[in-house]
């Protein structure tokens, strides 16, 4: 077990806690075998690194793009005009779809407005799932 | 201490670099894995994970390598990153799926201690705080110097000193039992 210089500054009894901790803390050694399976896998690790760097930048990008169209699908969903098109009450004159347009503008105002006042009022940790604030106190705690 | 491999001993030459690497990696093989298994909290396969993950990120990052610090320093900064990764990963992946908080230990894994006491040591570290849980373990238990400590976690050597202080008394006092040297610390473990 190492001993580094920190350790001589000690009291007695703290060095013999860290002693018994670190005597009691420890993983077993590598036997013969197991150290040969650590060494081939990273051999193999190595080996991929070095054989596709390209795929490295590729990935990263393809990720980039999954993030953004995840974040630009849902609203292009409400502001693209086309998407209303699919509903069954399609409208056929320039000027009713021009209507529409604005019916669905009042009704996405109309529900920030609302959602907002619901945040504002109730208690604002019940507005998320019960996830996310999972989430949220798992990084508070690290 | 660190068995110092400089940016002079590596080798110009790509294949001089890998074969130099293959030192390191022997060098620094079994004290990697044993800093890891202790940060990610006694988990075998965890620890051999981030293991081979810090050398090959360090492999990857060698041609960047320029020698402002030793390659020790550089690699033990990103293993410490690696196991800080995984513990954050881990905690993620237990709330997402509502899994017991306890981490198994494999029993197999660690040299022949009580099971229930090694426990109890990876939940009092649980407790520190990240660099507090660092600090002790590089500098206490893998006896890396504070400066050394520092420089892995590049903060002042006064801040590391501060977290060692504070986590040697958070862990005596949730280890109490193991301050007695006569107490038979084993038996109040519990698994």
């Amino acid at each position: 077990m190492p001993s580094s210089d920190e350790r001589k500054d000690l009291r007695p009894d703290d060095r013999r806690f860290i002693q018994r901790v670190a005597d009691h803390y420890t993983p077993q050694p590598l036997s013969a075998a197991r150290q040969a399976t650590f060494d081939r896998r990273l051999s193999e690790r190595l080996a991929d690194s070095a054989r596709l760097p390209f795929l490295r930048p590729a990935g990263l990008l393809a990720a980039t793009c999954a993030v953004l169209l995840w974040f630009a699908l849902p609203s292009q969903q409400v502001s693209d005009p086309n998407f209303k098109d699919l509903t069954p009450r399609s409208a056929s004159t320039p000027l009713a779809q021009d209507t529409d347009a604005a019916n669905t503008q009042d009704i996405t105002s109309h529900a920030s407005l609302l959602a907002y006042a619901y945040y504002q009022s109730e208690a604002q940790t019940d507005f998320l799932p019960a996830e996310y604030l999972a989430l949220a106190d798992a990084f508070e705690l690290l | 201490m660190l068995v110092r491999v400089g940016i002079a001993e590596m080798g110009a030459l790509p294949a001089e670099r890998e074969e130099c690497f293959g030192t390191f990696v022997a060098l620094q093989r079994d004290r990697a894995r044993r800093l890891a298994w202790r940060l990610v909290g006694g988990d075998e396969a965890a620890a051999e994970d981030v293991t081979q993950e810090a050398f090959v990120r360090a492999y990857q990052a060698l041609g960047r390598f320029r020698g402002e610090a030793s390659l020790e320093t550089w690699f033990y900064r990103i293993l410490v990153r690696q196991a800080h990764n995984y513990r954050r990963w881990r905690a993620v992946r237990t709330l997402w799926q509502r899994e017991s908080v306890e981490e198994p230990i494999d029993p197999t894994s660690a040299v022949q201690s009580d099971p229930g006491l090694r426990r109890r040591i990876a939940q009092a570290l649980d407790q520190l705080s990240r660099r507090q849980r660092e600090a002790f373990v590089l500098v206490y238990l893998e006896g890396f110097t504070v400066q050394e400590c520092a420089d892995f976690l590049g903060s002042p050597s006064g801040t590391v000193k501060s977290h060692l202080h504070r986590a040697l008394v958070k862990m005596r006092t949730e280890l109490a039992d193991l301050n007695d040297e006569t107490g038979d610390a084993t038996e109040t473990g519990g698994a």
